[in-house]
């Protein structure tokens, strides 16, 4: 979670309007709120993992539940004994299948745990805090600013650049796997 | 300042100390004299303000909070600070933003030098008597089409500005 009023300050900063004479802040926060939305729907685009969430539903004797309002889309669905489940083209019958129509999540009566991408939740006012983790907070800055003046050619090369940069933080502990790699084959 | 300093001091600014040029007296219905000088004053101080608001002058800043979908806006309104969520139709403000309450910044016109009473001291710092003063006095020379071009010049309201008549 970020402090909206944190977000705005350092955007304030960057724009050289600490005063607020010149931007007001619904402007700024609507850059926020444009350049979460951009950032997270990027990072669900390129599965970056930093934009998942996990939520266990209960679907109970319904056999279905609604998924939660900033749901995006599903990574996978485990069952309660850990076991990944599998989507299904049909409304499911048995357990470990299950199946995601618009915001309904249906399955075979029992708990699942969704691992599904995210998109904060817009944010309205300087008191409010956006779901996203305190190390996006310079990710959400850049684009936010990229967005002020409504650029959003320049806010799409922005995302780009940050998601790359989340991508490498991500498979960066895979660098040490063993010699050389030459052209996809080790040497 | 009082308003019957400010108008000693834009009649030492026409050479007019005697009020022979602005004689004394004057009515809303017939602006002649001192009413006269009165209205370049309220004119300058309208002028000034809205120059100083679109330079971004902190001293022009108010705040208010809206407490409704609909209100009026304040006497002297002249602009937000940046965007917001709302219409503005002549007094009338329709807010419709998601932001419950939100307190937004204005820049607010100077109070006109006529409101105030003759003896009361007016609400101005000291730059802005000088600059309300010297653009009334331009007023006033300009209507006896003296040329006022360098005396609008020194004030920073010459040149290009003037010929884009912003």
């Amino acid at each position: 979670m970020i402090d909206v009023l944190q977000l705005v300050q350092s955007l304030r900063y960057a724009l050289r309007d600490m005063q607020g004479v010149k931007i007001s802040d619904f402007e700024l926060i609507e850059c926020i709120n444009q350049a979460a939305s951009l950032l997270y729907v990027t990072m669900a685009e390129k599965y970056v993992r930093y934009a998942l969430k996990t939520y266990t539903m209960d679907v109970g004797d319904a056999n279905k539940g609604v998924l939660p309002d900033d749901f995006l889309k599903v990574h996978q669905v485990l069952t309660d004994e850990d076991t990944v489940a599998v989507p299904t083209s049909y409304l499911p019958t048995t357990d470990g299948t299950y199946r995601i129509k618009g915001n309904m999540f249906y399955a075979n009566n029992d708990v699942y745990s969704i691992e599904y991408y995210y998109v904060p939740k817009r944010v309205k006012s300087l008191s409010d805090k956006l779901d996203v983790q305190t190390a996006m907070s310079p990710y959400i800055e850049q684009v936010a600013l990229a967005f002020y003046g409504n650029n959003l050619d320049k806010a799409k090369k922005v995302v780009d650049i940050c998601v790359t940069s989340l991508s490498d933080i991500e498979v960066s502990h895979f660098e040490n796997v063993g010699p050389t790699q030459v052209l996809g084959g080790r040497v | 300042m009082t308003q019957k300093e400010m108008l000693a001091l834009v009649r030492k600014l026409i050479s007019d100390e005697q009020a022979t040029g602005f004689t004394e007296g004057g009515t809303l219905e017939e602006p002649e004299g001192t009413q006269e000088l009165l209205n370049y004053l309220d004119r300058a101080v309208d002028d000034y303000s809205k120059r100083q608001a679109a330079n971004a002058d902190t001293r022009l800043v108010r705040s208010m909070t809206i407490s409704s979908s609909n209100m009026y806006l304040p006497d002297g309104f002249l602009m937000f600070c940046g965007l917001i969520p709302a219409q503005v139709e002549g007094n009338f403000l329709f807010y419709y933003g998601d932001m419950v309450n939100p307190t937004v910044k204005y820049f607010e016109r100077l109070p006109y030098v006529s409101s105030y009473p003759e003896t009361a001291p007016l609400p101005y710092e000291q730059d802005q008597y000088m600059t309300i003063a010297a653009l009334a006095a331009i007023y006033a020379l300009n209507k006896y089409e003296f040329n006022v071009s360098q005396d609008l010049m020194l004030l920073g309201y010459g040149g290009q500005q003037n010929a884009n008549g912003s």
